[in-house]
């Protein structure tokens, strides 16, 4: 059953997928210079307080240098943490990744000792790594990337089977689809998808991967997918102003034009658009609301309506050019010439580039939902990390 | 930044003078004053003669005095207008919608008290069905097989076919008409460095090359409007603005492109439109259909410098606004509204050739022919005419210019 799941996932990204196979394989076969070297892309000894190069380091000594990085995670050192980290990993993977086996074993084996003794020191660990993967992306070292977001997952999945409680299942789900916004961040839109749509099998109405595998397949034209999720995720979370903005734009071009809801899709449309003007929404979501609902109005030849709407909006958003613009060709439209070529010398006249359109926004990932997720994530995360100091102290002592 | 009203449409179907007067500046009523022993004078630049007026106009005159103006004075129908202490002399008003006649009166005065005055009265259109055609204007740049432009051609050497049908050539002009210029500078992230670097030396060397009598205006944009500047001839304000602007955010060609033709709606004379991008649309709300319909309705041209340094053929994409096929459609609407104005498409495969392409372009513009007639059989029913361009007796030429336009 899962594996049906997965197929029909890969097979509903494989263009995408083509790239990240190719980047696994790059990183499973490429050559490597023998270990130890000093390059000067590696921590140097002051970096461990005056201790030898990471890449010399044995296991145990990994080990070693991984729970002080954990202990200092769990005084709540944050950034000391996961600059300590990424010093330790880089090290030992080097940059032609040779050194991933030692470091995946070393830190599993740490970890998982952590989690005999506590299972829930899982969660902080893991919230660890997944910070770590967002540091890595400005580092060009697919391995270290690679390493962080495979541990992060696997630690995830073992946090959910193991807990068997829907606490764990929905933690588990959290630090996924974090783990999954960054990569989409990172346009690695297949790897995206299968993470938010683990996170929905352990979460159903995980509000972030909803609206996120609703903008991937949005993004990729797949109007009918986006759709689907897209109403799942307005279903379940009826606040949620960007999922019902993308449902009503991808009810919009969607060429199928089935009927939703028992509603023909343009009255839908205009619905949910009436819906975010009317609401407390964010402001580019409402503005895009008077943008879109004014071009639905226009391309069902309401024209009056299209340019009562614009005026509305431009009473709400007054230095918003693009509202303006529409405004002018509407009103051309309806043979206003005079009016119109005031709206176009009004443009003029206001500040200008100041901030990122609408529309650009709309472009890009970045939902608010996402920052009320990762704050419940870490705060989920820090209500353990007493828990995650203790099992270091008595696995120090056991060793 | 001057953009005048225009008139309803009814009202410009029936303004053949108005379309007669577009490339002149005149001079009207002119009471120079020697009196207090300086020379002054006023000269209008703006409206043109015989132009009726509608809206907001812009009213402009040249001062000329063997001493200081201490004030330039507007009365607009006896009302201020305006009063200017330096050049340039030019102020905006409001003259309503009546298709009545306005009286413009302009008055200079200099640091010893001289003063000059000019006049003129802007006539209402009659609305007369016998006379109610407008004046088409066609810009033709002629080149012959070895690509270079032929300009030794004369009146008779061209026929004009509306619909198939010959027009009568009322007007007939080339090399120094004066046109107004926006430059239309996507300045999106991609443009950053070397590439907002080369669009700056463009510019220059496009408006270095321009004539007093011609205007631009600089419209940057990303996925927003970034600056429009208003018509200048002056070069320094809108190289500031260029020079302080940097390359950020996404891309959205067709509203701004609608932008740009509707502020050249509000100017007298040839309108031409050069974009400059490395990109394609991805941000717009105006598909380009809608801004194709624009074109149709305009008679400016649009010159489209294409930047595609890796010099291979442009891929498909899908965003968050349009799939594949939406992004594939606006990329050949686009390329239809450039054709169909009579500009043309120019691809640049490295950032050393876009300052000869601007170049290029503003010599394209000297040697176009500039042709006029009056639609033979005008029904202003909405529907699309087709023009063609034939150049007889002369084999091997070749003719670009507007394909067609909207009978309106």
């Amino acid at each position: 059953m899962q594996n049906d799941a997965l197929r029909k996932r890969e097979s509903a990204f494989r263009p995408f997928l083509t790239c990240s196979l190719a980047l696994v394989c790059l990183v499973g076969a490429l050559g490597v210079p023998g270990p130890g070297a000093v390059r000067a892309d590696v921590p140097q000894p002051q970096d461990f307080g005056g201790r030898v190069d990471p890449a010399t380091f044995d296991i145990p000594a990994i080990q070693q240098a991984y729970r002080k990085i954990l202990a200092r995670w769990a005084s709540g050192a944050r950034g000391e943490a996961v600059n300590d980290l990424k010093a330790l990993e880089r090290g030992v993977i080097g940059a032609d990744g040779k050194g991933r086996d030692k470091l995946w074993k070393a830190e599993i084996q740490a970890v998982r000792e952590l989690e005999e003794a506590q299972h829930e020191t899982l969660l902080p660990v893991m919230v660890l790594h997944q910070e770590s993967y967002a540091a890595y992306r400005e580092v060009h070292n697919p391995f270290l990337s690679l390493h962080a977001r495979n541990l992060t997952r696997s630690l995830a999945e073992v946090y959910a089977a193991r807990g068997a409680t829907e606490g764990a299942k929905i933690s588990a789900a959290r630090v996924l689809t974090s783990l999954g916004s960054y990569i989409q961040e990172a346009a690695l839109t297949d790897l995206a998808a299968e993470l938010y749509a683990r996170s929905l099998e352990l979460d159903p109405v995980n509000e972030v991967a909803l609206l996120g595998l609703g903008a991937l397949f949005e993004k990729s034209g797949r109007y009918p997918s986006a759709i689907g999720y897209l109403t799942r995720l307005v279903k379940a979370h009826p606040g949620q102003a960007e999922g019902k903005l993308r449902l009503a734009l991808s009810l919009e071009r969607n060429p199928v034009g089935s009927e939703i809801g028992g509603h023909a899709p343009a009255a839908e449309i205009k619905r949910l658009l009436r819906e975010l003007i009317a609401g407390d929404s964010p402001g580019w979501v409402r503005n895009l609301a008077y943008e879109e609902l004014a071009v639905r109005y226009s391309r069902d030849g309401e024209q009056e309506k299209a340019e009562a709407v614009l005026k509305e909006g431009i009473t709400k958003f007054p230095n918003e050019p693009r509202l303006y613009i529409e405004l002018a060709s509407v009103l051309e439209r309806r043979g206003q010439w005079g009016a119109a070529a005031q709206m176009a010398e009004k443009v003029q006249s206001l500040p200008l580039g100041a901030e990122e359109s609408a529309r650009f926004r709309y472009s890009r990932w970045g939902p608010e939902a996402l920052f009320a997720l990762r704050a419940s994530l870490r705060e989920t995360s820090d209500a353990r990390l007493a828990l995650l100091s203790q099992a270091l102290g008595t696995v120090k002592v056991a060793g | 930044m001057g953009i005048p009203t225009r008139p309803t449409r009814d009202l410009r179907r029936s303004a053949p003078l108005l379309a007669l007067g577009l490339l002149v500046c005149c001079l009207s009523i002119v009471r120079p004053d020697r009196a207090a022993g300086a020379a002054v004078e006023v000269l209008f630049l703006s409206p043109a003669q015989a132009t009726p007026l509608f809206g907001t106009v812009d009213l402009a005159v040249n001062v000329r005095s063997d001493e200081a103006i201490v004030k330039v004075v507007f009365k607009v129908d006896g009302k201020p207008a305006g009063e200017l202490k330096k050049p340039p002399f030019r102020v905006q008003w409001d003259v309503g919608q009546e298709n009545v006649p306005h009286h413009v009166e302009v008055v200079a005065t200099t640091v010893s008290g001289a003063t000059a005055a000019a006049e003129l009265t802007s006539p209402a259109v009659v609305v007369n069905e016998e006379i109610s055609v407008a004046l088409r204007t066609l810009f033709v740049t002629v080149s012959g097989s070895d690509g270079k432009r032929v300009l030794d051609l004369t009146r008779d050497d061209f026929r004009v076919l509306d619909n198939g049908v010959e027009q009568k050539l009322v007007t007939f002009e080339r090399g120094e008409v004066p046109f107004n210029a926006v430059l239309l500078l996507d300045t999106s992230e991609s443009m950053r460095g070397a590439r907002i670097e080369a669009s700056r030396a463009g510019v220059h060397s496009f408006l270095a090359g321009m004539k007093d009598v011609d205007e631009a205006s600089l419209v940057l944009f990303s996925d927003r409007l970034l600056a429009a500047t208003p018509f200048h001839n002056d070069r320094k304000p809108l190289e500031a603005v260029l020079a302080k602007t940097d390359a950020l955010g996404g891309t959205a060609i067709n509203d701004h492109l609608y932008l740009a033709l509707k502020l050249l709606d509000g100017q007298v004379g040839r309108g031409v439109i050069v974009l400059f991008s490395d990109g394609t649309d991805v941000q717009s709300v105006l598909s380009m259909q809608e801004v194709l319909w624009k074109e149709r309705r305009s008679q400016s041209l649009i010159y489209w410098l294409q930047l595609n340094e890796e010099g291979s053929r442009r891929t498909s994409i899908s965003s968050a606004w349009r799939d594949f096929a939406a992004n594939d459609r606006e990329f050949r609407d686009l390329q239809r509204a450039v054709i169909e104005s009579g500009g043309r498409i120019e691809g640049i495969a490295s950032i050393g050739g876009v300052e000869g392409a601007f170049k290029e372009i503003l010599s394209e513009l000297r040697d176009q022919y500039v042709l006029g007639f009056y639609p033979s059989h005008a029904r202003h029913d909405g529907k699309w005419h087709e023009v063609q361009i034939k150049v007889a007796g002369h084999g091997g030429v070749h003719v670009r210019a507007r394909g067609g336009y909207v009978d309106y």
